[in-house]
């Protein structure tokens, strides 16, 4: 693998004293389409809000680059943040705010630009996802799919290094998964960016993952990791392969 | 056993005692069969009495013949007998009362911590805001003016004309007594402009505004909108918190000034519609009884309740649990906060104003 651009070591992670996820680490090389899977309930969004700055680790380090995200100070970590977009579940726009307004706010915050160049930057990135002519609507006056697609484009506004995804075909019909699914694929390839991506809907998992982790319930830790496809290939592990063929394969070492 | 007849929800089910005392009075049954050949529909509620039933029987060791059963309430029992994996037990930790106690305690330590990492925030969001660092919005902070000013003209108006109107009524009847009416203009002048003006706004506002922001920014919260703002690098209490407060700040006085003269007016209409008071001498009396001493604790009151209104709400909004159930209790715990801290600011600021001679 190339130089890592992520890489989680040791990690646990609690709420309060309630520990969610054990022991846990990989790494995600530049240009990685990673995947977080597992069942659900096993902490693959726990594990997101932990690289994206949001829950501090009980135990362990979570390092972009070379840098310790949360050993940084503030600034530090604004300045890692910076670097990131992110598209949550639900698309997470602000709802006070047009499409143009949500797109353009990192652009206005962080770029420098003036305004008209900001407003052309947001009109190319909305046309990235589709919503052309979409500008000055409200988030509540758009269908979920076009909210999702929408907070993507605010996630790439910046042309981030690394994008995360929280359950990105969650509440989308096939059709408009899948195209959030080449949507992925595209953005890795001309953006150059770095994506992960938190899921268990395993039309996506093959379609995009290139890499993986597999995280067990039961024992509040990963029990495989590599290329979504070698593991349903080759994995011995009867957890793994009944999630990963819908629970019709009980497990090849059976 | 013979079911018979229409055994559907909507017809109304028998319940199983009609049918266990016999099967229990008779010590020798040993096997129970079914018979289905008069029964019409059936659905769910059959299924779940034959369940309840073979359980019952089970539990006697009497041997039930799932012979006849209609194949789909067959397929149905089956499901509902296979149980998955280990039993689910939900357990709720008893606890001790000194531990309870305990836990109280350190929850009020934490609490009191949360409180004051918020207030931190919001110095420093306004440190920002001073030295022109912050985000701030010129349109967005209009918005909130409009909200929680103008929209609220209405509510404040109507209350406060009330309010005059008891004072005099309540007034009228003890001075009536010394033929003393004309001073109900000094004490409705005075009640409103020095305490009652603001704290009425206040508790009005705590309801109207303050469970807004609290609502607000809950379901924000419940949206991931405040996480989507934190992973942007942005503070939400200089984005979301910020405006509010100063919005109220610079509304509240204005409301308060105008919930006064509204008040004054209640009285005046009361005084001069129905005790005969001549409208020139109310309006001079009011003048000469109102100084400016007390518009300025009025409106130090109204300032003091805008800050603690508009932090209560932002503050239970963005500590709000991620459900509905949890936005609500934001909601509710935010207006009852913001009135009772609204009165016990009051008291203070009264008894201030005493030791002050003011």
């Amino acid at each position: 693998m190339n130089d890592p651009v992520i890489e989680v070591r040791n990690l646990d992670l609690s709420y309060g004293d309630y520990p969610v996820i054990r022991n846990l680490n990989f790494k995600v090389g530049k240009g990685d389409i990673f995947v977080v899977m597992g069942p659900s309930g096993c902490g693959k969004t726990t594990i997101l809000r932990a690289m994206i700055g949001l829950l501090e680790p009980a135990k362990g380090n979570i390092l972009y680059g070379s840098k310790d995200f949360w050993q940084q100070d503030e600034e530090g970590q604004k300045a890692i943040m910076r670097r990131f977009g992110v598209l949550y579940q639900g698309g997470a726009l602000w709802s006070s705010h047009t499409l143009a307004e949500n797109v353009g706010l990192p652009l206005l915050l962080y770029s420098g630009l003036t305004l008209r160049q900001i407003r052309e930057m947001v009109k190319l990135k909305l046309a990235l996802v589709g919503l052309s002519g979409y500008e000055d609507f409200y988030p509540g006056e758009i269908s979920g799919g076009m909210q999702k697609r929408a907070g993507l484009a605010r996630a790439i506004a910046l042309d981030p290094d690394i994008i995360f995804f929280d359950e990105p075909s969650a509440g989308l019909d096939p059709v408009n998964a899948r195209s959030l699914d080449d949507l992925i694929l595209q953005l890795r390839d001309t953006l150059g960016a770095t994506v992960v991506v938190v899921t268990h809907e395993l039309a996506s998992i093959f379609a995009v993952g290139n890499n993986s982790v597999f995280l067990d319930s039961e024992t509040k830790t990963m029990i495989a990791e590599g290329n979504p496809k070698d593991l349903l290939a080759n994995s011995r592990d009867p957890r793994v392969i009944e999630f990963l063929t819908r629970g019709k394969r009980q497990g090849a070492a059976q | 056993m013979r079911l018979a007849g229409d055994w559907i929800i909507s017809a109304g089910l028998p319940s199983i005692d009609v049918i266990t005392p016999q099967i229990s009075a008779d010590k020798n049954i040993r096997q129970i069969k079914f018979d289905f050949s008069q029964m019409a529909k059936w659905d769910s509620g059959m299924v779940s009495f034959l369940l309840e039933f073979i359980r019952e029987s089970e539990g006697k060791k009497i041997q039930v013949i799932h012979q006849g059963i209609p194949e789909g309430a067959e397929k149905l029992l089956g499901l509902a007998f296979k149980v998955r994996g280990r039993p689910v037990i939900r357990t709720v930790p008893r606890q001790s009362f000194l531990v309870a106690v305990g836990e109280i305690v350190l929850n009020i330590k934490v609490a009191t911590f949360s409180v004051l990492d918020f207030l931190g925030q919001v110095a420093v969001a306004f440190g920002r805001l001073f030295r022109g660092k912050a985000y701030f919005r010129r349109d967005e902070f209009l918005v909130v003016i409009q909200r929680c000013g103008f929209n609220a003209l209405g509510l404040v108006s109507l209350i406060s004309v009330l309010i005059g109107m008891i004072l005099a009524f309540v007034g009228a009847i003890q001075l009536g007594m010394f033929g003393a009416q004309i001073y109900i203009a000094d004490i409705v002048g005075i009640a409103m402009v020095r305490v009652m003006g603001a704290v009425m706004t206040g508790i009005l506002m705590a309801g109207r505004t303050g469970a807004s922001f609290a609502a607000e920014l809950g379901i924000m919260q419940t949206n991931d909108e405040i996480d989507a703002l934190k992973t942007m690098g942005i503070s939400p209490v200089e984005f979301l918190v910020l405006p509010s407060i100063l919005a109220l700040a610079v509304m509240m006085p204005l409301l308060t000034l105008y919930a006064d003269l509204m008040g004054i007016l209640g009285g005046f209409i009361i005084s001069v519609g129905m005790l005969d008071i001549n409208p020139i001498e109310y309006f001079t009396h009011t003048h000469n009884a109102v100084k400016l001493s007390n518009l300025w604790i009025g409106l130090v009151h109204s300032f003091v309740f805008a800050l603690i209104i508009a932090v209560t709400g932002c503050y239970k909004g963005i500590k709000s649990q991620r459900s509905a159930a949890g936005v609500g209790e934001a909601t509710t715990s935010a207006v009852v906060s913001s009135i009772t801290a609204i009165v016990i600011a009051t008291a203070i600021i009264t008894y201030l104003c005493q030791v002050l001679g003011v």
